[in-house]
Formats: C-alpha cells, sequence, structure tokens
C-alpha cells in the first residue's frame, strides 16, 4: 500500500501558492514517518517555484510533480492580509474533486498548501479502519470554538459544515462516489446553494460542496458516519492573524481580533494559516529550518 | 487612564496570554497521547492504561477494544499496547511540566516568548 499527501498550487496574480506548498511539503518531510508528497499544479506556477527555490529543491520537496490544466474562467475572491489590507484575485483552488483520479497513492491525505504541519498526529492515520477522514472542529488562535456559529454548521439552521482543509481518504467505491458528488455539486453550485441554505459567493468553496457531498452519501442524516482525523480540532489563524516568524519548529503569531487587541502565539501543532501572504513573508525561514 | 485601571489590564492581557500558552501546550500534549494501532486510533489516558493492565491481569493477551472514533479494533498484543500507552502518556505528561514549568516562572510577555526574543537578539 502506498500512501501520501497531496498538494494542489496553483499562483494567481497576488498570491505564491506554489511557495506555500514547498513549505507545507518541507514540514511534512521534517515531522512526519511517512512523508511521501504529490504536487498537483501547473506548468506557469511549476517554472514560478523552479525560479524561486532551484529544481533541486522542488525535487527534494515532492516525490511527484503532476501538472494539470485549470480553468482560468473563475471569479475574484478577497484575500485579506491582516486588518489592513486586502486584495481580490482569482481562485483557482477549484478542481479538488480531481483528486481521487490525481492521486498516485492508495492512501492519501490531501491538505492545503496554507496547512503547516507541526507535530506527527498525522502519522497516525496510515492503515485505518475508515475509508475517509475529516475535521468538522475548528479552533482558532485563541482556543475560541464557537465563531459566530460558522464554524460549526453551513448556515443557521444548516448541515454540519465539514473542512476540507486536511481529508485523509483510501481509494474505495464509497470515496469514488463523493468525490464524483464533489464535482456534481462544483457543476450545479448555485442550485445547491438554494438547496442547502448556504451563502452563495460569487467563488466555489470547498468546504461547502465537500459538507453537501457527505450529507449526501450519507443518506441525507447526520449520523456518525465520518470520523474526524486523530486530533478532532482543526487549529487555524484567521486572515485577520499575522504570522510574524517561524523559529525552531514554533511559529509565532499576531492575532487581533478586535482593532488594537494584540495578541502573542506560539504555536507547535499543526496551524491552517488562513493569512496567504504572512506565509510568504516566512517562507524562507520554514524552508531554512525544514530541509535542513 | 488611572493607574490601577491599568495594571489591571496589563495583568489580565498577560494573563490571557498565559492561558493561551498553557492550551497550546495541552493540544500538544494531545497529540502527543496519541497512538495508533491496527486501524484504530487511541488516546493515552489513565483509564484505558488502567484498563488494560486490568485485562493482562486477568491473563489475556488479546482483546478488542473500542478507538476514539468507535470503531472495534482487535489487539493482538496487549502488553505491547499497555507499554506504548504507557510510554507516551509519560512522554506527554513530562512535556507538559517541563513546558509548564517554564510558563510558572514567566513574569512577562517577553520571558514566555524567549524563543522569539533570543531570535530577534541574534
Amino acid at each position: 500500500m502506498t500512501c501520501g499527501f497531496l498538494i494542489h498550487a496553483y499562483n494567481n496574480r497576488e498570491i505564491d501558492y506554489g511557495s506555500m506548498a514547498v513549505c507545507c511539503a518541507l514540514l511534512i518531510k521534517k515531522h512526519l514517518t511517512v512523508n511521501s508528497t504529490a504536487l498537483v499544479t501547473v506548468q506557469d506556477t511549476y517554472t514560478h517555484m523552479v525560479n524561486m527555490h532551484s529544481e533541486e529543491l522542488i525535487h527534494h520537496a515532492f516525490d511527484h510533480i503532476i501538472l494539470t490544466d485549470i480553468s482560468r474562467n473563475v471569479a475574484d475572491r478577497t484575500f485579506f492580509d491582516t486588518r489592513y489590507n486586502r486584495k481580490a484575485a482569482p481562485y483557482y483552488n477549484t478542481n479538488r474533486s480531481d483528486t481521487l483520479a490525481l492521486s498516485p497513492f492508495d492512501e492519501t491525505i490531501l491538505i492545503d498548501a496554507d496547512y503547516l504541519v507541526l507535530d506527527n498526529s498525522l502519522d497516525k492515520v496510515w492503515g485505518s479502519v475508515e475509508d475517509i477522514m475529516v475535521n468538522k472542529s475548528v479552533i482558532d488562535l485563541n482556543h475560541v470554538q464557537n465563531l459566530g456559529g460558522f464554524d460549526k454548521r453551513i448556515s443557521l439552521l444548516g448541515i454540519e459544515l465539514y473542512w476540507a482543509t486536511v481529508v485523509y481518504f483510501k481509494k474505495t467505491a464509497l470515496v469514488d462516489s463523493l468525490f464524483g458528488m464533489v464535482q456534481y455539486i462544483k457543476d450545479n453550485y448555485q442550485y445547491y446553494s438554494k438547496l442547502y441554505n448556504f451563502p452563495s459567493s460569487s467563488y466555489f468553496r470547498n468546504d461547502y460542496a465537500l459538507s453537501v457531498a457527505l450529507h449526501m452519501i450519507n443518506a441525507h442524516t447526520e449520523m456518525k458516519h465520518v470520523s474526524s482525523l486523530p486530533i478532532q480540532q482543526l487549529m487555524f489563524s484567521t486572515e485577520n492573524d499575522d504570522l510574524i516568524d517561524f523559529v525552531n519548529g514554533n511559529a509565532f503569531f499576531i492575532s487581533e481580533r478586535s482593532q488594537g487587541d494584540f495578541r502573542l502565539h506560539k504555536v507547535n501543532t499543526n496551524v491552517h494559516v488562513m493569512n496567504k501572504w504572512s506565509i510568504g513573508r516566512v517562507a524562507s525561514r520554514i524552508i531554512s529550518y525544514a530541509s535542513c | 487612564m488611572d493607574e490601577r485601571l491599568q495594571k489591571a489590564l496589563d495583568a489580565s492581557n498577560f494573563r490571557l496570554n498565559l492561558l493561551n500558552t498553557k492550551e497550546n501546550i495541552k493540544l500538544k500534549v494531545e497529540t502527543m497521547t496519541t497512538i495508533a494501532v491496527n486501524g484504530g486510533i487511541f488516546k493515552s489516558s489513565r483509564e484505558l492504561v488502567t484498563f488494560t493492565k486490568l485485562i493482562i491481569d486477568k491473563g489475556h493477551n488479546s482483546v478488542v477494544l473500542l478507538d476514539e472514533n468507535e470503531n472495534p479494533i482487535e489487539i493482538l498484543d496487549l502488553l505491547k499496547f499497555h507499554n506504548d500507552l504507557l510510554d507516551c502518556y509519560f512522554s506527554a505528561t513530562n512535556y507538559y511540566n517541563t513546558e509548564y514549568s517554564k510558563l510558572k516562572k514567566a513574569r512577562s510577555s517577553a520571558d514566555q516568548f524567549s524563543e522569539l526574543s533570543a531570535d530577534k537578539n541574534t
């Protein structure tokens, strides 16, 4: 059985997802025992990655590089860099439904490029009796769980929200159906946004599509069919937070929940960093730590 | 602002930082006490350690246990499983103790985040 991680990375005019993917893959190599990685990207992002980091580093970070094609006809999404800066840019990360077909592994962890693997908890999933594992509980840097109700359900009276940030799956018939369903929801996104009453922003959101697909393949019930990853709560830093430094495997953040209310955090467990620019600012330090 | 109020707010902020750091340490401890066996995921708790010891003392060396996701998992070598639970429990609690001792000594945010200060000074 082959096991490994799969990361999608498609640069847009503002955000260097390629460099984030390099950080993510090198941290996987550094902290995990099972650490094969596959990158799914497009030619222009790959060329940029090689120019930025050298071909040698890219091949050290990734065991498989899968070049694909993506639709460039996507809507812009607003990305925040702390409270004080925002920019709109195309959101190309919409082909996760192809992951099952693209993955070179029998067991795969699909992982966001902006997820920093700082502990070894993901070593515990391989050979699982589960077909799929995904988190539905999140905490922010202040260990707050209730983020206005948004973290629990896709709308006030909606179904449970699962987070597509980290998804473990095996190549089974059930998972094949699941990814097929995600593709179908993507093709009919407006319809499902009305049916499931989730906020239909102009861009496609993977978390919503996965949540609806999981609900559908579980016979439209909320029975406990989908198990959580080993650590049940997915920690994340919001787009208002700033990753200010990275020292010896510790990520240092400043969070600002309300204006002027600054908190410093040291994190040495896995964390989803939503402020993409802040990863870019410390990428060289992460790469330097993780590649030695 | 009144000096007393300012002092109280500073103390409150510092305390909140301490509590957040403690929660981060506890999260790390949770990752350290998680073990995988035969496709199941278990957390090394005092209850599980005691329960496995009880079964071993009854003369069994294999057992079916429910894991964190309530799947039945067959443990074929119960003694090894028990020892693994103990190892990761002690590693995790020792780590917690070390980090907690550092935290107790911290008198300011600069003490609390000393790695960051040290890095900035180099």
